[in-house]
């Protein structure tokens, strides 16, 4: 009887872990936008929106989490984005293979250079970020080469590949088929248990064995691959992109840092990869919040939507930095324990 | 063996000879008289490249040297700036603004004459400059010239297309970027023309500016009962909050977008909107920015109306440059450095923009060629004021009559 009772309080904590700060962003946004006088789903379109942001953020989230988790900070996130993004658009055009072909070349194409990536890490032994700084010049220049110094890449009159970018079915199965593939690979595979036993112990890992130099090279391989899938449905999103260089595309990871913060929290109750795509959905709702409240609120900016954007993601890192001093102070444990002690003292008195 | 080596020797050093000689005879080839530096921050935009092959093109023919430098600050302008005077540099072109002041003095200190060809130096920086002899001046859009470029497409839009509902993309008007808030007050300025349109109480230009700059518009400030303004995005983040926004925008009935910069990415993101939402229909898109190849292709979307700087706009520049080095140095009657406006081209069809594209590139000759250039060298400055001050039309008219 006891054991069952610990059991459903276990699983109502984690139900609620897992389901916190979705709700909560959910919930908060929702007020926010009818106090501005508008609603976070406003139309339809407010969903296509929703779900096309989703699958992008998921595959960047994704692509990102493998390395920082690990301790690599890849700069050259943004720069394979964009020239897996840009190969697909000029081949899957010029071809007439479409959206679905752009994003599988864009991916099979970053993740050759995510391979290359690797290699020079493992080859140099130089820190990540040195590599990504590199890589991101090298990649920008291929960029600039490939579309003729930079011209607009774009798909004419061809509305398919936005319309493929806001076709929630669509971008549902990209997402299902790109979550299924991070659990099997990093939770089911012999290289995700290296991968993880290596997060946790690097030294101890490599002393049983794991070849770390393989494994770092399959996560950056890996990541390209979500990059260029990311950066191929991001180019579908604004119906074609013009290329910039000289680091420009550094920025472009940072829009995962807030949802992969929320997943390190979510991550406590379920699994990693789940807890991304809970992150994501989280993000999104703030997203799309931030844009019907900025369509009402001429005061509310870009700008002003950035820095509390960056306002939330501060707050959240300290909180998860300070979780248990955070939740001892809320439940007034401190306090509790020390009027438990005076008064045990007072008894014995 | 010692033949073999001796044999070698003779090949090499005449291949060396023979190598100096073509590298000796390709710098003679290209070195003119006049050499002019560029700085700019921009090396990546259809203009900015529009520019290089022109300037180019116009050294060959002029026999002058020109070489561009990417700067990403003040420090690097000035280092830049001795590095072109340490190899004998006698003119150099500031594309970029980080600060003209210090840029104008490293010049002036090394004997190297000053053109800003894209922008004007501020009022208090033009009073400490105007009496530097190095300081040739500026020919660019004024501010005149843009507030005009965003009448000029409101009021097309309203008398031309008969629309009446706007969205309206204001770049950096939000950051206090002056060509795009004086856009956005033309747009405004013309809408207030109606009886029955204000904007924050306000109608005229003067009036307009303080309530934009800075702040971006606030449609809910636009009263009028003939026009509406349904929505406006600025900042150049073209992610999910924009996208939600111009959607909005679009469905509430605001189909003709005026935008004051980005034209053609708006025009593809309005495009894709509008064949993505069935809701969504007669969607036109107008923008300030350049007459160039990467526009052309906008016009098969939702794009109607480009207005912008073209490929010969670095003509006037390079008249200074020449006229100068030359010893007939173009200047005010006061005999104080130049601040001359630039006028843009407008195309409202595709047709209308590669017709320009094709009377201004390098392939087919330029509009302001080197015959029209060498008209203008060493002249007054009221011929060269017509340099500046062309249109479309009067350009054309320009090269017809001194390419006879």
């Amino acid at each position: 009887m006891t054991i069952s009772k610990n059991k459903a309080g276990e699983y109502a904590k984690r139900g609620v872990g897992i389901a916190i700060i979705p709700v909560i962003c959910l919930v908060v946004m929702s007020i926010a936008c009818a106090a501005s006088g508008t609603s976070l789903f406003a139309s339809q379109s407010s969903f296509q929106l929703y779900f096309r942001g989703l699958a992008y953020v998921l595959l960047l989230s994704f692509g990102v989490s493998i390395n920082m988790h690990t301790g690599r900070f890849d700069f050259s996130t943004g720069a394979q984005m964009l020239i897996g993004g840009v190969i697909g658009a000029k081949i899957a055009y010029a071809s007439g293979l479409g959206p679905v072909g752009m994003i599988l070349i864009g991916a099979v194409s970053s993740a050759i250079f995510g391979c290359i990536t690797g290699l020079l890490y493992v080859a140099l032994r130089l820190p990540p970020m040195i590599i990504g700084l590199g890589m991101t010049l090298v990649l920008e220049g291929v960029v600039a080469i490939i579309t003729g110094g930079l011209k607009p890449v774009g798909f004419g009159t061809d509305s398919s590949y936005y319309s493929f970018a806001v076709n929630i079915g669509a971008v549902t199965v990209i997402m299902l088929i790109a979550l299924a593939f991070m659990i099997v690979v990093f939770h089911y595979t012999k290289f995700g248990y290296d991968y993880r036993a290596l997060q946790t112990g690097q030294k101890i890992a490599v002393n049983t064995g794991i070849n770390e130099k393989s494994n770092a090279v399959i996560c950056y391989t890996i990541s390209g691959m979500m990059f260029g899938a990311a950066g191929a449905l991001s180019i579908c999103s604004t119906n074609g992109v013009t290329p910039t260089i000289n680091f420009s595309t550094i920025a472009t990871m940072f829009s995962c840092f807030l949802p992969l913060f929320f997943s390190g929290f979510i991550g406590k109750y379920c699994n990693k990869q789940i807890a991304i795509l809970l992150g994501c959905i989280s993000y999104e709702f703030i997203q799309i919040g931030f844009g019907q409240i900025s369509f009402k609120v001429a005061s509310f900016t870009s700008d002003v939507y950035k820095v509390i954007e960056a306002v939330i993601l501060v707050v959240f890192l300290i909180y998860l930095n300070n979780e248990n001093k955070i939740i001892e102070f809320v439940k007034l444990k401190n306090f509790i324990k020390k009027r438990k002690d005076k008064s045990a003292a007072t008894e014995e008195q | 063996m010692k033949n073999m080596k001796k044999v070698l020797s003779v090949i090499l050093a005449f291949t060396l000879i023979l190598a100096m000689g073509v590298i000796f005879a390709s710098c003679g080839g290209k070195k003119g008289d006049t050499k002019i530096g560029v700085l700019r921050e921009d090396d990546s935009s259809g203009e900015a490249k529009a520019w290089e092959e022109y300037l180019k093109k116009m050294g060959e023919e002029l026999g002058f040297t020109v070489d561009f430098t990417t700067t990403a600050s003040s420090s690097e302008e000035v280092s830049a700036i001795n590095t072109y005077a340490s190899k004998g540099y006698d003119v150099i072109f500031l594309f970029s603004d980080d600060d003209i002041i210090a840029a104008v003095d490293a010049a002036s200190s090394n004997k190297m004459y000053v053109v800003c060809p894209t922008g004007h130096p501020t009022a208090a920086q033009y009073e400490q400059l105007k009496n530097n002899e190095y300081f040739l001046g500026s020919v660019a859009p004024t501010s005149d010239t843009e507030y005009e470029a965003g009448y000029a497409m409101a009021k097309y839009f309203v008398e031309q297309k008969g629309q009446s509902a706007f969205t309206i993309f204001g770049g950096a008007t939000l950051y206090g970027a002056d060509m795009h808030v004086q856009r956005l007050a033309g747009m405004l300025a013309y809408f207030c023309e109606d009886a029955g349109t204000s904007y924050d109480g306000v109608k005229t230009r003067e009036e307009l500016i303080p309530k934009l700059i800075g702040k971006s518009l606030d449609p809910s400030k636009f009263v009028s009962t003939k026009y509406r303004i349904t929505g406006y995005m600025d900042g150049f983040a073209f992610d999910d909050a924009f996208s939600t926004k111009l959607t909005n925008s679009l469905e509430a009935g605001g189909v003709c977008v005026l935008s004051v910069g980005a034209g053609d990415t708006v025009a593809k993101i309005a495009y894709g909107i509008t064949q993505a939402n069935g809701k969504v229909t007669g969607v036109m898109v107008g923008g300030v920015d350049a007459i160039t190849e990467d526009y052309a292709s906008a016009f098969d979307t939702v794009y109607a109306y480009d207005c912008g700087k073209f490929a010969s706009a670095m003509a006037p520049a390079v008249v200074m440059a020449i006229s100068a080095v030359n010893g007939n140095k173009i200047v005010n009657s006061d005999g104080t450095a130049l601040r001359l406006g630039m006028n843009y081209w407008v195309a409202t069809s595709k047709a209308d923009l590669q017709s320009m594209l094709a009377s201004d590139n390098k392939t087919d000759g330029y509009c302001y060629n080197s015959a029209v250039i060498n008209h203008f060298v060493g002249n007054t400055l009221d011929e060269f004021k017509k340099l500046c001050d062309a249109d479309y039309d009067a350009a054309k008219a320009l090269h017809d009559e001194y390419n006879k």
